[in-house]
């Protein structure tokens, strides 16, 4: 308790409160998903010379998904299971080659997307623009590759 | 109310609600034409390597609409393009560092902002909340940044007083690569 005769504590306390509700009200900071929840892994294979581990967004032709752009997760009844923004990309390697002290590298640019609550099933998945259907969502989340792994180009005489 | 508690409150009021503003949404966006270069310094000197290849030529708007040309940019005295966007990150930390070197080197050089935001209300929030350094080009169609071979924000481009690319650095740079750079381009200001 504070006693009204120590005006000197009452106001320290009194300014270290408005400050801190001053600060909290400025926050814009998500509430942080349980560690074990899913996770919707965005990964651009973008194949950009940065450094690992640095925040990134997609680049050119990739400009599109950034810190901020929609996720949505809908079922087969249009009802929306989740919708967030992406966080900001961390970088990591695009291969497993050794540069060796290369400040950049081949890099790709990975988003990390909570999705707490989402239960295994296969969903359609917009993120901004971009649609993916019947993705997999299984107890750890689900994994969205742009472009998705697998397409080999329509080369001529490719068999 | 205790006299000596109340001014405490009013300052602490006073930084709750600065800690939080920006410029509302009917001020005008900095980097318009009231942003472009005065006259070079009489002082300035600069150097140029006549091996360095042509900066591409563009002609471009300025976010209030002001045409531009590459070549009136660049005409007597450096420019370094920086290409940025509003939703990156590293280009926002990268703020203080132009705005010392605009400091730094007056109007011997042209720090011009090349966004290449698709969405204008982010890009003018953005500019009202960390005012730029000098002149912003919208570039909404990534035509300079294709140019200039730009993949990603944050990207620099140094251009000397005569029209020549000096250096280019994807992904950005520190500050002391910078000035080293400048000092070869700009040897008096």
């Amino acid at each position: 308790m504070i006693h009204p005769r120590t005006p000197r504590r009452l106001a320290a306390l009194t300014l270290t409160l408005a400050l801190g509700a001053g600060l909290v009200s400025c926050s814009a900071d998500p509430v942080a998903a349980p560690e074990d929840s899913p996770v919707l892994r965005v990964l651009v294979r973008d194949a950009v010379l940065r450094p690992l581990d640095v925040p990134c967004a997609g680049s050119r032709p990739y400009l599109d998904l950034h810190e901020g752009t929609t996720v949505t997760v809908v079922d087969d009844a249009d009802a929306t299971l989740l919708a967030a923004e992406l966080p900001e990309g961390r970088s990591i390697a695009a291969d497993d080659r050794d540069y060796g002290t290369a400040a950049k590298q081949p890099s790709m640019c990975e988003f990390t997307v909570p999705a707490p609550g989402l239960d295994a099933g296969e969903y359609r998945v917009r993120v901004g623009e971009r649609t993916f259907d019947a993705v997999v969502v299984d107890a750890e989340g689900a994994f969205i590759a742009i472009p998705p792994l697998g397409i080999v180009p329509d080369l001529p005489g490719a068999p | 109310m205790n006299r000596r508690i109340a001014p405490l409150l009013l300052l602490a009021a006073a930084l709750t609600l600065t800690g939080c503003s920006t410029a509302g949404p009917d001020a005008p966006v900095p980097g318009g034409a009231e942003m472009l270069p005065g006259a070079v310094p009489s002082a300035a000197q600069f150097a140029s390597d006549t091996d360095d290849p042509a900066a591409p030529r563009f002609d471009a708007e300025l976010v209030d609409g002001t045409p531009v040309s590459g070549s009136e940019l660049w005409d007597g005295r450096a420019v370094l393009l920086s290409f940025n966007a509003s939703w990156c990150g590293s280009c926002a930390e990268n703020a203080p560092m132009l705005d010392a070197l605009a400091e730094q080197y007056g109007d011997a050089l042209s720090i011009v902002t090349v966004a290449g935001d698709d969405d204008p209300a982010a890009l003018d929030a953005t500019l009202r909340q960390t005012p730029p350094p000098g002149p912003v080009i919208r570039d909404s169609e990534l035509t300079l940044w294709r140019a200039y071979a730009v993949v990603e924000p944050p990207a620099f481009t140094l251009i000397d007083h005569e029209g020549r690319v000096t250096r280019m650095w994807p992904g950005g740079t520190d500050e002391k690569t910078l000035e080293t750079a400048l000092e070869g381009v700009i040897t008096a200001h």
